[in-house]
């Protein structure tokens, strides 16, 4: 299983996740191409047909993957929502969790 | 919006006092202690009666009941166990300073700050202490004596002469010791790079002159510099402490540098949103300057932003994003709104993390909020950001404006009007 | 001839070397202002795009005697011995970029520079822009964008936000005004060159027919500017918006700092000065062009 997931860390804290078993089933591979605009790293590219890193993840989370999130939302809306980006905030976790009126969201 | 309105680190009074008695200011004899046992151990060493004053950053701790007589050790003791573990304005006492009671037998007024209109430090000084100086400059203007200083030649003692010369009931040997006290007041000011260093009130004794209180504010932008001060337990002087959400906000900035996401609770729980009759909502701005310019026109509407947020040089969208989890997580509130000033940051960036925030809250309606939200972009790529809130199904949602460059901050706040209206009657409706 | 720079002035930025300033040469250099030197000390030699660097302020006068700007993009902490060693090498416009420069510090710039030939803006400024000649700085953040907001024209612009400089003049360019020149003047408490001295340079180009200003709650700046008016140091149309006026009141500061500025630092206040002096505020920041037009038909 851990060899079908492909993930890096981002500089802010977090990681980029794919999972590549759904890349199988994806037509557009469209992560590839959404990581390719104006200061953007070119992260991905095709490895036999599916998404690989082009880029020394130490590269990528030093600051190399600007933290557009436009490949997560590209392949959520155009791909086969292989790919998330886990970005973690344990205080906000916290505060949510012991909060006596939950925000308007979770109503 | 000006720094002077923001928050800077302030000291306690003790840890004031701790720096004056380091540069030669009197102050009374006495020690810090954090429980009823060590209150009574300091009052026994120094001599009864005693003051016992609670360290707070409040002002009016007098009228706080912060600040209590006792003559013996029995009395300490209950004072002390009353106090501590007590709050005041939401700031609980941890800390009590027992020192010597003083003899008063006058009260003056001294202090060092910058003014902002000859934009140079300046010198106050009143014959009358002990309140509040505001109190004190509406009473009696004429009282108030300022002195500005030259602060590439500094202070001499003939300044502070002439700052307290006027005093008419003091003796010249008192002037000369006030002239003394408030050079070596203003070489604290520079040396700790304050913002404000006030002694009020600062008394006369049968031994002379005691700084009875310390206030000590510190310039935030130069804290870096000042290591000698403690600075882990220096803390802001806003009349609250951070609340969680303001934690949680205040490490986005901390873990990554590209961009600020400077978030404050104007109100948190909305009380005052509620007893003005406005409705709370949430908000982000890009820029302080645009905040204000939009907070103009949402409030006459009925609106009241109850944080502020300025997501200003270029931010990643996963600032954003988080960023705006913390804001939706207000409880209060009954609407978003955001608006960037014409600006030349990657608006592209700020839709996507938006997006993804929404996504992640209304994971049902794949993004669609249950509160009205406006946003307004206006700059760099900001088709793009409309277009992407598009592409997301968000901006179909009869509760979601999304403006472009074209939308003034009284658009913006007239949409968002509509969509609120709009969707209470609905709810009326409903209901 | 707008004020502060235009397309002849020769600039320097000090703190060339860092990667922030870098990206602002690019800037600065693509809209065709003249940046000719740079100042990072212990990196004399060396150039940057093609700008040859020296170690020292001096040293960069001597080589090229027409520099007569400076933007500084050094850290905060070392931004006074920056703008000191400016001034004392004879520079006239000092843009001094680093936010949170220590206020005793900028005490001591403004302390110097009084009386001497030198106009000190910021800190916490984006910078200056004369459209169409030169910008120092960071202001209109890329080439294209500083062109699609800011037009060539006739009306000065002072902003006490830096968003809200660009913010102005696109208002006033969706009107049909260009600006003269725009000034971002920082947004601390304690800035170099106030409106008040500004006023004063734009009431003396005769490119400048009126000018359109973005105020807010804090300082004395407006009031000091009214004043000003009122004595007859500027006597063209001017135009204002002052955010702030649904701020919180401010719970009292119960020390110093308050008496200072008594009955100063709230919008309602700077409004009516600013009126009593003669200058259309208006009431929405977005009709600030419609209000220009009426300010310059009645003047
Ligand atoms: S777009 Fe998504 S699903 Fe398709 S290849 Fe890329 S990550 Fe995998
Ligand atoms: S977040 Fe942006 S920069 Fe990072 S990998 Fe995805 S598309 Fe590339």
């Amino acid at each position: 299983m851990k060899d079908n997931l492909l993930q890096f860390e981002v500089f802010s804290g977090g990681k980029v996740c794919i999972d590549l078993e759904k890349c199988k089933g994806c037509v557009s591979k469209v992560c590839i191409e959404a990581c390719t605009g104006t200061g953007k790293p070119e992260a991905f590219e095709l490895r036999e047909g599916l998404p690989a890193l082009r880029v020394d993840p130490a590269a990528l989370k030093k600051g190399g993957c600007v933290e557009c999130l436009a490949c997560e939302l590209d392949c959520q809306l155009y791909g086969n929502k292989g790919l998330t980006i886990v970005l973690p905030m344990p205080e906000l976790d916290h505060y949510l969790e012991a909060a006596a009126t939950k925000p308007v969201y979770m109503r | 919006m000006s720094e002077g309105d923001g928050i800077m680190p302030r000291l306690y009074e003790y840890q004031g006092k701790k720096l004056f008695r380091a540069g030669g200011i009197p102050v009374p004899e006495g020690r810090v202690a954090t429980t009823p046992q060590e209150a009574q151990e300091v009052a026994q060493s120094i001599g009864f009666p005693v003051a016992i004053k609670a360290q707070v950053l409040a002002g009016k701790r007098g009228k706080a009941g912060a600040i209590k007589f006792a003559e013996d050790a029995d009395e300490v003791y209950h004072i002390a166990s009353n106090l501590l573990g007590k709050s005041i304005r939401g700031m609980e006492i941890t800390r009590l300073l027992v020192e010597k009671k003083l003899n008063i037998k006058k009260e003056l007024y001294l202090a060092i700050t910058a003014d902002p209109s000859s934009r140079q430090p300046v010198a106050i000084f009143s014959a009358v202490g002990g309140m509040d100086i505001e109190e004190m400059a509406a009473q009696d203007p004429g009282a108030i004596i300022k002195k500005k200083i030259d602060i590439l030649r500094g202070f001499r003692d003939y300044d502070g002469l002439n700052l307290v010369r006027k005093a008419g009931d003091l003796s010249g040997a008192e002037k000369l010791s006030l002239a003394a006290l408030a050079a070596k007041l203003y070489r604290l000011y520079r040396q700790y790079d304050c913002k404000l260093a006030e002694i009020n009130p600062l008394v006369l004794t049968d031994e002379g002159f005691v700084a009875a209180d310390a206030r000590v504010d510190i310039d935030d932008d130069a804290v870096s510099r000042q290591t000698g001060l403690e600075l882990e337990a220096m803390e802001d002087a806003g009349e609250r402490p951070p609340t969680p959400l303001e934690i949680a906000a205040g490490k986005i900035d901390a873990f990554d540098h590209r961009g600020s996401a400077h978030f404050v609770q104007l109100d948190p729980g909305a009380q005052y949103a509620r007893e003005m009759g406005l409705v709370p909502i949430g908000f982000d701005c890009v820029g302080t300057g645009a905040s204000l310019a939009v907070m103009d026109e949402l409030v006459p509407l009925g609106y009241y932003p109850i944080n502020f947020c300025d997501t200003s040089g270029n931010p990643t969208a996963s600032k954003l994003y988080r960023v705006t989890k913390i804001i939706f997580s207000q409880p209060e509130i009954q609407g978003y709104v955001f608006v960037s000033c014409v600006s030349s940051q990657q608006l592209d960036n700020t839709a996507r993390g938006i997006i993804k925030a929404l996504k992640e809250l209304y994971p049902a309606t794949g993004g669609k909020p249950n509160i009205p939200v406006v946003l307004a972009f206006r700059g760099a790529w900001d088709d793009v950001a409309q277009r992407l809130f598009e592409d997301h199904g968000i901006a179909q949602s009869p509760l979601v404006k999304i403006l472009g460059r074209e939308a003034t901050e009284k658009d913006a706040a007239e949409a968002f009007d509509r969509l609120y209206r709009a969707w209470q009657g609905g709810d009326k409706v409903e209901g | 001839m707008a004020i502060l720079i235009n397309e002849t002035t020769e600039v320097m930025v000090q703190g060339i070397t860092g990667r922030e300033a870098q990206l602002r040469v690019e800037l600065m250099r693509s809209y065709g202002t003249k940046v000719v030197a740079g100042v990072t000390p212990g990196k004399g030699g060396q150039e940057v795009m093609g700008v040859p660097v020296y170690d020292t302020v001096e040293e960069a006068v001597e080589r090229h005697p027409n520099i007569s700007a400076t933007c500084i993009f050094v850290p905060a902490k070392v931004a006074k011995h920056a703008a000191l060693e400016a001034i004392d090498a004879g520079i006239k416009v000092i843009s001094l970029h680093p936010e949170r420069v220590p206020q005793q510090d900028m005490l001591e710039i403004i302390a110097y520079s009084r009386g001497k030939d030198v106009t000190v803006i910021g800190p916490n400024t984006i910078g200056v822009i004369s459209p169409g000649k030169a910008l120092i700085g960071m202001i209109g953040g890329n080439v294209d964008f500083a062109r699609q907001c800011f037009r060539p024209g006739r009306i000065g612009v002072l902003s006490r936000s830096g968003g809200n400089t660009t913010t102005l003049s696109y208002y006033l360019t969706k009107a049909g005004f260009g600006q003269s020149t725009a000034v971002s003047v920082g947004g601390d408490a304690f800035i170099g060159a106030t409106w008040r001295d500004l006023l004063a340079l734009f009431e003396k180009d005769p490119e400048t027919d009126a000018v359109a200003v973005f105020g807010e709650i804090g300082t004395t700046t407006e009031e000091d500017a009214a004043e000003f008016i009122k004595q007859g140091g500027f006597t063209k149309p001017m135009v204002a918006y002052i955010a702030g006026r649904y701020a919180r009141p401010n719970m009292r500061f119960g020390h110093a700092g308050a008496i200072i500025s008594r009955g100063t630092g709230a919008a309602q206040g700077k409004i009516e000065a600013l009126k009593s002096a003669g200058v259309y505020v208006v009431d929405h920041f977005g009709d600030i062009g419609e209000a220009l037009k009426t300010a310059l038909s009645r003047h």
